[in-house]
C-alpha cells in the first residue's frame, strides 16, 4: 500500500527555469569573483604602496560580502500557464502551508493535496493557491475541488478554486445540476455499503429536510470527506426530479470555503449559506492563485 | 597606529569576513545546486512528515508546537483539553527573535467559548483545526493567553490529559486506553504495523471518522477499528503504516490491536 513517490521526470518547464538559473548565476558569480580580485588587489596596493591605515584591510571582505549577495538568491520558476486541459474534480486530503514564517506580501502560500474523483493513493496530486495570512485557510480536508492537470507534470495541477458547489456537484455526478435553489436539510444517518471503487466507498447519507421530508443522497465517496456528514450536521441538497432518478433522492452540495468540518457533537453549527455565485474562497490579489512546480 | 587601532581593525575585519564567508557558502551552495537537474516535487512527503509528528506523540505542548519549550515543574492548576478551531498570522518571524514565528490560534475551550491568542508555532502541521492542547482555564476574571496554554507539563501529563479527552469524546474505549497506558507505562513503543486496507464504518465522532484497518501483526492480519480525522486517514493510506499496540485479552484466537492515536 505504500507509494512509490518518483515523481517522474521534470518538465521543459522546469529545466527551461533551472537554465535560465543557471546562467544567471554563473554570471553573478563571475562578477563576484572579478570584485573580490580588485577589491584584494587595490587594497594591498594600498596598504603597501600608499601605506594605509589598517583599517582599509576590512575592505576585502566587505567587498566579498557584496559581491556575494546576488548569489543568495533562490531559483524562481515563475507562474506556469493555465493548462487548457479538462476540467476534473478532486477530493482535498492534505492542506500544506509552505510559506509558513516567510509569507510573501503577507499571502500565504498553500500546497493542496488531492486525490481525483476515482483514484487511489498512487493518483495523489497537489496545486497551489494563496490566502491572506491574516485569515485561515478556506480549504480544508474533505473539501471537494476543482482542478486542471498539468500536462507534462505527473502530480502537478492547477487549482480552479472559484467552482460553485453546484458546478463541483455537476463534475463529481457527471450531470448538469439543474439551477433552482438548493434547500436546508440535517443529515439524519450515514451508511456505508459493501460496494467500494478503490478507495470510494459507496455511502448513503439520509437526510431530513425542514419540512420533514427524507431524502436520499446516494455516491462514492472517501472516508475523509464524511467527518462533515455526522448525524445532526446542517447540510445544502438539491432535491432530485424527474425520470432516471428514485423517490425521495437529493445531492448534498459539496461544503463551501468557510465550512470546516468541526466537531459538533454539542451544539451543531448552521453551515454557511450556498452562494451560486462561487464558494467564498479567498482569492489572491493576483487574477489567480500562485502555480509552483 | 597604535594597539587599539591595531585590535579594532582585525576584529571588524574578521567579523566582516565571517559574514562574508557565510554568505558566500550559501551562495556556493545555491550555484551547485543551479548545476542541478531540477528534482520534481512528490505531494506525499507531506504525509512522510505527518507520520512522523504522528511517531512522536504523546509529548508536551511546546514540543509538539515544533521548538521544545517545558518548563518543567507541574504546575498546581487545573487541566483541561482545548481544541484548535483555526489557525492564522505566521507571515514572517519575529524581527528581533528570527527562529520565533507568531502565529494566531483561534481555540474552542473547555467551557465552550472561543478565544483568539498569538503564539510561537514552529510547525504549523501540528496545529491545524481539530488538534487538541493542554490548557489552564483562566480565572473567571482574566482573559486566556498563551501563557495558559500547558507549557508546564510534561509528556506523562499530557499523555494522561489526552487519554481522558479521547475516552470522554468517545474516540477510544476502556479497554483500548487501558492498552495504550499499559504500553506507555512500560517505556515501550508500539508496534510499526502495515495496513492492508482503509474502510469506513459510518460512525463519526468529533470530527473523526471511524475506520476498520486490516494490519499486519506478529498475529497475522487482523482487522481493527480506530477513529481517525481526516488528514490522518489520507496519512494512513499513503504511508501504508500505522503504530499499534496488543490488547492483553484472555483469547489467544482472538488477538486485538489496538492503533496508536495522534493523541494531540
Amino acid at each position: 500500500m505504500a507509494l512509490n513517490e518518483d515523481a517522474g521526470p521534470p518538465d521543459e518547464f522546469l529545466l527551461d527555469s533551472r537554465a535560465r538559473y543557471r546562467r544567471q548565476m554563473s554570471v553573478r558569480l563571475r562578477c563576484a569573483v572579478i570584485l573580490v580580485i580588485l577589491g584584494v588587489s587595490v587594497t594591498v596596493a594600498g596598504l603597501v604602496l600608499l601605506h594605509w591605515s589598517l583599517w582599509a584591510l576590512v575592505t576585502i571582505p566587505a567587498v566579498a560580502l557584496v559581491a556575494a549577495a546576488p548569489l543568495m538568491a533562490d531559483e524562481d520558476p515563475g507562474a506556469r500557464p493555465r493548462p487548457s486541459t479538462a476540467l476534473e474534480v478532486g477530493c482535498v486530503v492534505g492542506v500544506e502551508t509552505t510559506s509558513w514564517g516567510n509569507a510573501s506580501d503577507d499571502q500565504h502560500t498553500v500546497r493542496i493535496l488531492l486525490t481525483p474523483l476515482g483514484g487511489g493513493a498512487a493518483d495523489l496530486i497537489h496545486g497551489y493557491l494563496d490566502h491572506p495570512a491574516s485569515s485561515p485557510c478556506p480549504v480544508s480536508p474533505g473539501m471537494l475541488i476543482g482542478f486542471r492537470r498539468h500536462p507534462t507534470v505527473r502530480h502537478l495541477v492547477w487549482l480552479e478554486s472559484g467552482l460553485s458547489p453546484r458546478a463541483l456537484l455537476g463534475l463529481r455526478t457527471g450531470r448538469d445540476v439543474r439551477p433552482g435553489s438548493s434547500i436546508s436539510a440535517t443529515v439524519r444517518d450515514l451508511t456505508i455499503g459493501e460496494e467500494s471503487s478503490g478507495t470510494w466507498w459507496r455511502t448513503t447519507i439520509t437526510v431530513r429536510t425542514d419540512d420533514g421530508t427524507e431524502l436520499s443522497d446516494v455516491a462514492y465517496r472517501l472516508p475523509e470527506e464524511l467527518a462533515r456528514y455526522q448525524p445532526g450536521r446542517q447540510v445544502q441538497v438539491v432535491r432530485h426530479h424527474g425520470p432516471g432518478h428514485p423517490e425521495a433522492s437529493c445531492s448534498i452540495l459539496p461544503p463551501s470555503g468557510d465550512d470546516h468540518a468541526g466537531p459538533q457533537d454539542e451544539s451543531p453549527m448552521q453551515e454557511a449559506a450556498v452562494d451560486d455565485n462561487g464558494p467564498p474562497i479567498a482569492r489572491s490579489e493576483r487574477e489567480v492563485p500562485r502555480q509552483l512546480s | 597606529m597604535d594597539l587599539s587601532d591595531l585590535i579594532g581593525s582585525v576584529i571588524l575585519t574578521g567579523v566582516v569576513t565571517a559574514s562574508a564567508a557565510v554568505v558566500w557558502l550559501i551562495g556556493i551552495v545555491n550555484w551547485h545546486e543551479s548545476r542541478t537537474t531540477p528534482a520534481v516535487h512528490h505531494p506525499a512527503r507531506y504525509f512522510h512528515l505527518r507520520q512522523q509528528d504522528w511517531d512522536d506523540t504523546p509529548c508536551s505542548v511546546g514540543d509538539w508546537v515544533g521548538y521544545g519549550h517545558t518548563t518543567g515543574d507541574v504546575a498546581a492548576r487545573p487541566t483541561a483539553v482545548a481544541e484548535v478551531t483555526a489557525l492564522s498570522g505566521g507571515a514572517s518571524s519575529d524581527s528581533d527573535d528570527s527562529s520565533r514565528i507568531d502565529g494566531i490560534l483561534t481555540l474552542r475551550l473547555a467551557d465552550g467559548s472561543t478565544s483568539r491568542m498569538r503564539t510561537d508555532i514552529r510547525n504549523p502541521r501540528t496545529v491545524q483545526p481539530g488538534t487538541f492542547l493542554p490548557f489552564h482555564p483562566a480565572a473567571d476574571d482574566t482573559e486566556p493567553s498563551d501563557d495558559d496554554l500547558g507549557w508546564d507539563l510534561d509528556t506523562t501529563a499530557v499523555r494522561d490529559l489526552l487519554l481522558v479527552h479521547r475516552l470522554q469524546l468517545g474516540l477510544l474505549s476502556i479497554d483500548e486506553a487501558d492498552a495504550l497506558l499499559t504500553v506507555s507505562l512500560a517505556g515501550e513503543r508500539p508496534k510499526s504495523a502495515r495496513v492492508h486496507g482503509i474502510r469506513p464504518t459510518g460512525m463519526v465522532r468529533h470530527g473523526h471518522v471511524e475506520v476498520e484497518l486490516i494490519i499486519g501483526t506478529r498475529d497475522g492480519w487482523v482487522p481493527t477499528r480506530t477513529f481517525l480525522r481526516p488528514e490522518d486517514v489520507a496519512t494512513v493510506r499513503h504511508n501504508g503504516r500505522v503504530l499499534a499496540v496488543r490488547v492483553d485479552t484472555a483469547s489467544t484466537s482472538d488477538p486485538r490491536w489496538v492503533v496508536w492515536p495522534r493523541w494531540h
